[in-house]
């Protein structure tokens, strides 16, 4: 059997390698739109700090449009939904995954984009906080289980019910003068550290974080398109590749870092004791996994929501375009770098017939397809 | 690829009980026995073992392992139907007829087939290049001894399957062009990728009629061939003409009896496709049109107006209002906002059916009840700050005057909520 997760080189060819952006923030963060044309455009900052949206296939080829935020709402119909997304957008500072898609949950829920979409935002919402209580809490038991290894399993067991959890706040208070810091001030830190790592959560949580379950349902895509792939002929063959490959390189990078990421959330205990230098690095190590992963999320869904052959072909031709490449810098090795080049290079090949976006309001069909996606997305 | 004895094949009634540790087991092992086992399905405990493992099989799809009488069907699938022998014209070919062509083959021809079969075993589904090699040695063998059996008993062996598999080469290489069903449109290199089958097959003195309507089953449109082929002077093949009747027929039929049954959002997106293929089999066939042809395509206006009239229309504003209510369950609103979809998109239909004034009618109505409420949300005080400011009423009123009228029609009631969330 050929190589059909995609693991190896392809082919190299000459590519303009100033074409990708350098780093993630480069790069900027997808903005869940409703619009057809703006779905997977995503906001940046340029370099005098000033916000703009980078549109993906504006003009029905593989180019990249960048137009001034404010200017966006003129330049397209937008549905209400984004319109309002729109405006609520510039007053959140930060333009990173996360921020952008809290903002995003806070518009879905008006339900501009239908019941659906308000009802999975609401969900997504309250995963949210039941995640950050369940990070916090694990990270306690975690400690606990330094002291007493026995009766740390033990809770680790009733993490999910109310009473284990009041049972671990309890026992972790009373381990006293057995743990670095007085108990108050270490859980003040353990607060903290969780604030920052919650949304990657730990390896072993029986809840895990939101940014982790996207790597696993990333890996899941992988394997199923290279596999659809392998046993096809012709471009869609080379496509499915193709998508296998690019997403082989983000598991790759994803697989390092959250091992990383692992290694520090293994001991909270020492993280406290060593706070300047292994706490300061659990927040960046849980944005990078974040901007990994950023942009995936609906092309898994459209992939794994395709039940039959032709929805899958339909689908394919989606998702191509789409791809999330990783910026230059963001691969590491030499090697990685230049296989990097190769996937962009071959991903610019395939160009979709051009849409007639001049004519004006969006399709309304197309827009229910990306609400829909949009609703299952977490 | 490792092969079992049949005594091995025996014995894998033991496997059953390993169907939950294939189930928690890594993909890559998973996937590696799934392989292992695929072209054994047709052993019962093989089978059953697979049955069990159906949930993951449909998480991660492997490849499906071909049989060679799978393979045998790849060039004509599409134009398969499972309609009684007895209703179906020349131009499609009924399902129940695959078994009575294989058995055929399996006589006339044991020892290739018997071959190809040892060959194929020894394939698995992610070999595709070889796969197909041995197809195109099957579906030449095949296309030739059906083409000449149908000669002599048509009734038993439909030509079409012959007349497809020996023209399978262009039908496959189209496919992999154009792998979308069905396709909207044919670009130039796929148009031309079409032309250039019909020529190479008229070279070799084959017929054309296979390639043609197994393209033309993977259209959207199948009128919109003939245009495209008489535009490359290329000659229109009768049957292709009764192809494109025949589809708009079937097209109708079902239409018909979707009626009763079918959502508004369905009925809308069907009418507006079946009153667009009358007009490109009109357009596409003009003078030839066969005989009585205007009276059904009056009787399919007719349904397509009763249609839309009492199932779209005359309902809309009851079931779109319910969203004024306060206590609208998440069901009604999904409901009536499948009902505003399909008045919105049955309007251009509407008013080719002469219903135009009533569907605008209808939604000029829904629309200045939603405007109200905006109206009258928007005058009360500010409940909370932000995005909150504004209540869910006002919001779900905006969505639903952008579903009956697009996103322009929306944007002055949303200019005016946002107003309301910005002011202190």
């Amino acid at each position: 059997m050929s190589d059909p997760l995609g693991a190896a080189n392809p082919v190299v060819t000459k590519f303009n390698d100033h074409l990708l952006p350098t780093t993630f923030v480069e790069r900027g963060a997808t903005v869940p739109f409703t619009t057809p044309i703006l779905a997977h455009a995503r906001v940046r900052k340029d370099w005098r700090g000033r916000v703009e949206l980078v549109i993906a296939g504006f003009v029905g080829n593989a180019a990249k449009y960048v137009v001034p935020w404010p200017v966006a709402a003129d330049l397209v119909s937008m549905t209400a939904h984004d319109r309002l997304l729109h405006q609520a957008m510039p007053a959140n500072e930060a333009l990173d995954p996360e921020s952008v898609r809290l903002a995003a949950l806070e518009v879905a829920r008006t339900g501009l984009a239908g019941p659906d979409v308000a009802e999975a935002a609401h969900r997504a919402l309250a995963v949210e906080d039941q995640a950050r209580t369940l990070n916090r809490l694990a990270l306690l038991v975690r400690v606990i289980e330094t002291v007493e290894q026995e009766l740390g399993e033990e809770l680790a067991r009733e993490i999910g019910t109310p009473e284990g959890q009041a049972r671990i706040r309890e026992t972790f208070r009373s381990l006293g003068d057995k743990v670095s810091l007085d108990p108050e001030a270490f859980e003040q830190r353990l607060a903290e550290l969780s604030a920052l790592s919650y949304s990657v959560g730990t390896a072993d949580s029986p809840s895990p974080g939101r940014v982790r379950r996207l790597l696993a349902q990333l890996d899941e895509f992988r394997t199923s398109i290279a596999c659809w792939g392998a046993q096809r002929l012709g471009v869609t063959a080379e496509q499915a590749q193709h998508c296998a490959a690019v997403a082989t390189q983000t598991l790759g990078i994803g697989a390092a870092v959250l091992a990383e990421f692992d290694d520090i959330m293994d001991s909270p205990g020492e993280t406290v004791a060593d706070w300047e230098i292994k706490a300061q690095a659990v927040g960046p190590l849980a944005q990078r996994l974040a901007w990994l992963v950023d942009g995936w999320e609906p092309i898994a869904a459209v992939w794994l929501a395709a039940g039959s052959d032709n929805e899958q072909v339909k689908a394919l031709g989606e998702i191509v375009p789409i791809l999330p490449f990783l910026p230059r810098n963001e691969a590491r090795l030499d090697e990685q770098r230049e296989a990097l080049m190769a996937l962009a290079s071959k991903g610019r090949g395939w160009v979709r017939t051009s849409e007639d976006w001049r004519t004006g309001e969006p399709d309304p069909e197309l827009v229910q397809r990306l609400e829909m996606i949009k609703a299952k997305m977490t | 690829m490792t092969e079992f004895s049949a005594t091995d094949l025996a014995k894998l009634e033991q496997l059953l009980g390993l169907s939950d540790k294939l189930l928690d087991a890594p993909k890559e092992s998973f996937l590696a026995v799934i392989e292992q086992l695929g072209p054994y399905t047709a052993v019962p405990q093989v089978a059953r073992l697979f049955d069990k493992l159906r949930p993951r099989l449909r998480e991660l799809r492997p490849p499906r392992s071909p049989s060679l009488k799978r393979l045998l069907c790849r060039p004509f699938e599409d134009l398969l139907t499972s309609a009684p022998a007895n209703q179906i014209d020349l131009v499609r070919i009924p399902r129940s007829a695959i078994g009575a062509c294989w058995e055929f083959l399996n006589r006339r021809a044991a020892g290739e087939i018997a071959g190809l079969e040892r060959r194929l075993a020894r394939l698995s589904a992610s070999e595709p290049e070889r796969v197909y090699e041995l197809g195109e040695a099957l579906w030449s063998l095949a296309g030739h001894l059906l083409l000449d059996a149908s000669s002599q008993k048509p009734k038993e062996v439909p030509a079409l399957i012959g007349q497809v598999l020996v023209a399978a080469g262009p039908v496959e290489r189209f496919k992999r062009e154009v792998p979308t069903t069905p396709f909207a449109i044919l670009g130039k290199a796929e148009g031309a990728c079409l032309v250039e089958g019909i020529m190479g097959l008229r070279g070799r003195g084959l017929p054309i009629i296979g390639l043609v309507l197994a393209v033309a089953a993977r259209a959207q449109s199948p009128a919109a061939l003939i245009d495209l082929l008489r535009h490359d002077e290329a000659d229109v093949p009768p049957e292709l003409d009764a192809f494109v009747v025949s589809e708009l027929a079937e097209l109708a039929a079902e239409f018909e009896d979707k009626i009763a049954t079918a959502g508004p959002e369905t009925l809308a997106r069907e009418a507006e496709t079946m009153l667009n293929a009358l007009e490109e089999v009109r357009k596409a066939i003009g003078g030839a049109l066969p005989p009585g042809f205007e009276q059904r395509s009056f009787g399919i206006e007719k349904t397509v107006r009763t249609a839309i009239g009492t199932r779209v229309i005359d309902p809309a504003p009851e079931a779109i209002g319910i969203v004024l209510e306060a206590d609208a369950s998440p069901d009604s609103l999904r409901a009536a906002e499948a009902h505003a979809r399909a008045l919105r998109r049955v309007t251009k239909t509407a008013a080719s059916v002469g219903l135009g004034d009533r569907a605008e009618a209808a939604i000029s109505e829904i629309r200045g009840r939603f405007v109200a409420c905006i109206d009258e949300e928007l005058s009360r005080p500010r409940a909370a700050a932000g995005l909150r400011g504004v209540g869910d009423a006002a919001y779900r009123a905006i969505r639903m005057i952008e579903l009956l009228a697009g996103p322009e029609a929306a944007r002055p009631h949303l200019i005016a909520a946002l107003g309301k969330t910005a002011a202190r």
